[in-house]
């Protein structure tokens, strides 16, 4: 199993530490126009699906730090790459404190994916909101973990 | 010196390239690759002194790409940078002939302890696989002083980190954590032992995981999969323990949680026992052992 906190701390570990960007928790339920997600599943000895959404603004500050370049210099495909590797890095770590060790994580899914919540509910998601200075709000979903 | 950096993500190169430029490392030449499969390519017809890689990625994965070019007898330097940190991944990983793991998220210095170590190496054979083929040392003598000690915790955790002489507490019990280092011919020369506060403790410190979360651990008898791969990162930069002009060089082989301790409690040394304290983590026994 995995606890608020220590999720917290995986994601704080990942935005804050590695990234350099400091938003604040919030509470995710106000968090509007999440319009970019990105989702990975863990399976094997142990099933979830971490689902990781944006706004506009939180996606291309994310972007930003990982490219170190402008944001206007970015691409569509940069700014998928970064939620997508960003998601990848929770889901990672997330398998890594809820598997015994025999289990996978695929490729993150890059779009918004019904499918993640339609496959969960009705098993309630741990959820994570932040919200940056600038408006930039960042929401992460983690589905019950289903024992194999 | 020249690097391959793999990774299907372009933004996550970006960060290793960064990353190893804040390390120190200058004068590197960086090439990029988006695949296994690509990667396996460029190695076949360039010269490279070090791969870093990710696990997971389309086309070709990483451990299949280290597989291949073992199998191809390619001894190049290979390391992974990925979230894989499961205890089966890191002994896929080891077996292939992995010299280090490095578990994302990480910081420069996290990099620059893995690395300069297997850099460092006089030739590539660390990174081919190792056999299981133990012969255990018979003229263990070295242990390491309490500077050489001081002088490796403190890089690895700060300058804060205490280190101290210690006897052997009577009530010592298992699982310990327990590191095994080879010589160039195969033979264990050294263990390197870490009671269930400090392993729990060093493996959290590397990603300034919180005291409480390692308390739990300590008071389930457990190591999670991430503490433990951070673990094997400091067990990693143990070699640097010893004194290995008589050997040529040593290498990690493996580390193992070991339940059963009585016989590895027999063969501590008294000046082989230290208390280790990180600021803000509770202190615990770093032991040399005898194999």
């Amino acid at each position: 199993m995995i606890d608020i906190s220590t999720l917290r701390q995986i994601v704080e570990d990942i935005i804050s530490s590695m990234l350099g960007i400091h938003w604040a928790e919030r509470n995710a339920a106000n968090m509007m126009d999440l319009t970019r997600q990105a989702s990975i599943d863990i399976s094997g000895d142990c099933s979830a699906v971490v689902s990781v959404s944006v706004n506009e603004p939180a996606i291309r500050q994310m972007a930003t730090a990982m490219f170190q370049a402008d944001a206007e210099r970015l691409s569509a495909a940069d700014l998928q790459d970064a939620l997508c590797e960003v998601t990848n890095m929770i889901g990672g770590n997330v398998k890594g404190v809820i598997s015994m060790g025999d289990s996978v994580l695929s490729l993150p899914r890059y779009g918004l994916d019904s499918d993640t919540h339609d496959r969960s509910s009705p098993i309630p998601f741990q959820v994570l909101g932040f919200l940056g200075g600038n408006g930039e709000a960042l929401v992460i979903r983690l589905s019950e973990i289903v024992a194999a | 010196m020249k690097f391959l950096i793999v990774d299907d993500s372009k933004a996550m190169r970006m960060i290793v390239m960064r990353s190893l430029r804040a390390a120190g490392f200058s004068g590197l030449a960086i090439h990029e690759a988006s695949n296994g499969f690509e990667a396996l390519q460029m190695i076949r017809s360039n010269a490279f002194d070090l791969v870093l890689s990710d696990w997971n990625m389309p086309e070709m994965m990483g451990i299949d790409l280290l597989r291949s070019l073992r199998q191809e007898s390619h001894a190049v330097k290979f390391g992974f940078i990925t979230t894989e940190c499961s205890n089966e991944s890191l002994q896929q990983a080891h077996e292939a002939g992995a010299a280090f793991v490095v578990t994302k998220p990480f910081t420069p210095e996290k990099l620059e302890s893995v690395i300069s170590p297997v850099l460092n190496a006089s030739n590539t054979q660390e990174a081919l696989p190792m056999t299981k083929d133990f012969v255990a040392a018979a003229d263990i003598n070295d242990m390491p002083t309490l500077e050489t000690v001081r002088g490796i915790m403190q890089r690895l955790f700060g300058p804060e980190t205490t280190i101290a002489k210690s006897p052997l507490p009577k009530d010592l019990t298992g699982p310990i954590a327990v590191a095994e280092y080879m010589d160039d011919a195969h033979r264990m020369r050294f263990q390197v032992a870490f009671d269930l506060t400090l392993a729990n403790v060093g493996g959290a410190a590397l990603s300034m995981i919180p005291a409480t979360t390692v308390q739990q651990s300590i008071r389930e008898k457990s190591i999670p999969d991430n503490i433990f791969a951070n673990l094997k990162e400091v067990m990693n930069v143990c070699v640097n323990l010893f004194d290995t002009t008589r050997f040529g060089r040593l290498v990690l082989h493996e580390v193992q949680l070991k339940t059963d301790i009585r016989t590895m409690v027999t063969a501590l040394k008294q000046e082989g026992i230290f208390r280790v304290e990180l600021a803000r983590y509770p202190s615990g026994l770093l032991m040399i052992v005898e194999p």
